[in-house]
């Protein structure tokens, strides 16, 4: 069976249903609607963003339901990005946003986990000036508050 | 403490919203999370608790030697409260948890003083998963002390996962059981499962790990035909079963009907007991029993019993004389991953593999042939191997030891049959063990043109 969605511009796309069903919040209102040739509109993503999101939804389709597990061994927690991953997340930075947000959106939990560990590894070694240039964020901290702040988590650095 | 209105008002176009950046928080750690922290208030705000999230409690050893890489009281008192992953030795800083520490999801402890029992009790509505680790030069102690310990236990609501180490298990343990996920315990002792009062059965245990346990097998029998609902068994016995128990125990195990995951790998059980488990259990799809006396009475009960296996490690395992390799791969049709031991090459002349699902396969071949018997050994080989077309993990040849008579038969060059595992389209990853000799350069490239991406592991 195939789904048809349609992005924020009024593109359509025919998808299979279980790629569609990646997508949580889709596979819910599935679930809610029943069986229906109708289009599911979904305005807050763009057709370019769609694209990529089946992308990776086809690329996921039989991958195991994600068992989350927050009580996991917090040491053993890891920032390795499988290799087709790290490849579709090649993207410039703008879009690398708006799929980390579509997938909070369409509550796709493992497309979001890339993407937020996509930014972290972008951050990793990076001073808060060059994160605040990479990310275009105005510091909005006094020298003194941002000393103290330094100060207080020092004991943090080395973990 | 730098005040920050939790309003987000620095979030504009273009910029992640407060939701993503907590998100972000998980996979920052140590100088990373600390500086990113202080690129602006949203981030400070939505960073800061990540700071907490895991927290070792330093024991009264490591402050002293670790000095300033500790907060400070008032800090620990202000923000224990973030903390979710505690853990905690006996130390002089404990206290300070009190009463702000009280949504721990996971802790690991070691000692069990009162004050970590208070501990435990105080977080009873958040507390998933409890660890306690035995410390080496731990002294041996009245039992009744740990009572308070296991009474503070039984006050966990949210329990899911147990897991203890070298401890006397009392009676309000087993009340405990009754409603967790997960039990592991090695090197623990208790008194039988029998006396204890309005318990029968653990309804909702499905994972039980029993490590080197100071128990006869009969009595860790007893606790896992307890476990209807069990999928996953990890059993490290320190002892045989009884030959007269047998058939009653046949019978307990056959109740386990959800059991997929079995792991025995330790000498302490004969290959008949292996036999016996293997014949007993319904629903075993996954079988590990490295380093254990599997032997031919285990072969003969795989292909009598449970040719569905997927999974099957005998890595570790006495194979070099039977012809155990021809007959798990030439009878189990569903099998995904092998790990095999050291088998005779000679075995592969006697017909085909049926296994053709096998997604990682470890094995080493000897051999007492010389050429060229040796050439012919090695094209029906390759010739095996090739025919695996789901392959996407290949060990050969690891293993350290080989028997008197025997040696290594494994010859990696394209002449004796190695290019045809060209039809391994899938192939990821190859591992090359102690070889006859090491691979030569044209073989080399040729691994490199057939798998470009293939990731290719040499060990000694």
């Amino acid at each position: 069976m195939t789904i048809t969605l349609t992005s924020l511009d009024n593109v359509e796309f025919k998808v299979d249903k279980d790629v569609a069903e990646r997508s949580i919040l889709i596979k819910n209102m599935i679930d809610d609607i029943g069986e229906t040739d109708a289009p599911i509109p979904l305005p807050n993503v763009s057709s370019a963003v769609l694209t990529k999101v089946i992308e990776y939804c086809e690329h996921h389709r039989h991958d195991p339901p994600q068992v989350q597990d927050e009580s996991d061994d917090p040491r053993k927690r890891s920032n390795d990005i499988e290799e087709w991953d790290m490849k579709f997340m090649q993207v410039d930075q703008e879009m690398l946003f708006e799929i980390i947000l579509a997938a909070n959106y369409l509550d796709i939990k493992p497309l979001l986990d890339v993407g937020c560990k996509t930014v972290a590894n972008i951050i990793k070694g990076k001073t808060p000036e060059e994160i605040r240039k990479v990310f275009n964020i105005v510091n909005d901290f006094t020298p003194e508050e941002e000393a103290q702040i330094k100060k207080e988590n020092e004991w943090a650095e080395d973990r | 403490m730098i005040q920050t209105t939790p309003t987000y008002n620095h979030y504009a176009n273009s910029q992640l919203p407060p939701e993503i950046i907590i998100q972000i928080g998980v996979h920052l750690k140590g100088s990373t999370l600390t500086n990113a922290l202080r690129v602006s208030r949203t981030w400070y705000t939505c960073l800061f608790p990540w700071i907490w999230h895991s927290f070792l409690l330093p024991n009264q050893w490591k402050l002293a030697h670790l000095g300033s890489a500790w907060p400070d009281i008032s800090q620990i008192q202000h923000c224990c409260h973030l903390i979710r992953n505690l853990i905690c030795d006996d130390s002089p800083l404990l206290p300070n948890l009190f009463p702000s520490c009280n949504r721990l999801v996971w802790l690991e402890l070691r000692d069990l003083t009162s004050d970590m029992a208070l501990l435990i009790y105080q977080n009873a509505e958040s507390l998933r998963h409890l660890v306690r680790k035995a410390s080496v030069h731990q002294p041996d102690r009245d039992v009744s002390l740990y009572w308070p310990f296991f009474d503070a236990i039984g006050s966990l609501n949210h329990l899911d996962t147990l897991q203890l180490e070298r401890l006397e298990l009392s009676y309000s343990f087993f009340e405990i059981c009754q409603r967790i996920s997960n039990l592991h315990l090695a090197n623990c002792s208790w008194s039988s499962i029998g006396s204890a009062p309005h318990v029968k059965s653990f309804q909702s245990l499905k994972t039980l790990i029993l490590l080197k346990n100071k128990m006869s097998a009969m009595q860790e029998i007893d606790l896992i035909t307890r476990c209807p609902e069990l999928v996953s068994l990890h059993w490290k016995a320190t002892d045989q079963i009884p030959g007269e128990e047998y058939e009653r125990v046949e019978m307990q195990f056959s109740q386990l009907s959800k059991l997929k995951f079995l792991a025995i790998n330790v000498s302490a059980i004969a290959d008949s007991d292996i036999v016996l488990l293997l014949k007993s259990l319904p629903a075993l799809e996954n079988f590990q029993a490295s380093s254990s006396r599997f032997r031919g009475y285990g072969t003969q009960a795989i292909l009598q019993y449970r040719t569905n296996l997927r999974e099957l490690d005998l890595s570790g395992c006495d194979t070099t004389i039977d012809n155990s390799l021809q007959q798990i791969l030439g009878s189990c049709p569903n099998l995904e991953i092998f790990s095999g031991g050291v088998y005779n090459i000679m075995e592969l002349h006697h017909g085909p593999w049926v296994c053709l699902q096998l997604q990682r396969l470890s094995i080493s071949l000897v051999s007492k042939h010389t050429d060229p018997e040796r050439q012919e050994d090695h094209l029906r080989m390759y010739q095996q191997l090739a025919a695996l077309s789901e392959l996407r993990t290949l060990t050969l040849g690891t293993t350290l030891s080989i028997a008197y008579g025997y040696i290594d038969a494994m010859d990696l060059t394209l002449y004796r049959g190695f290019r045809f595992l060209c039809a391994l389209k899938k192939l990821k990853e190859m591992t090359i063990g102690r070889m006859h000799q090491p691979l030569e350069s044209t073989e080399r490239m040729w691994i490199e043109t057939t798998w470009p991406n293939l990731i290719l592991l040499e060990d000694g």
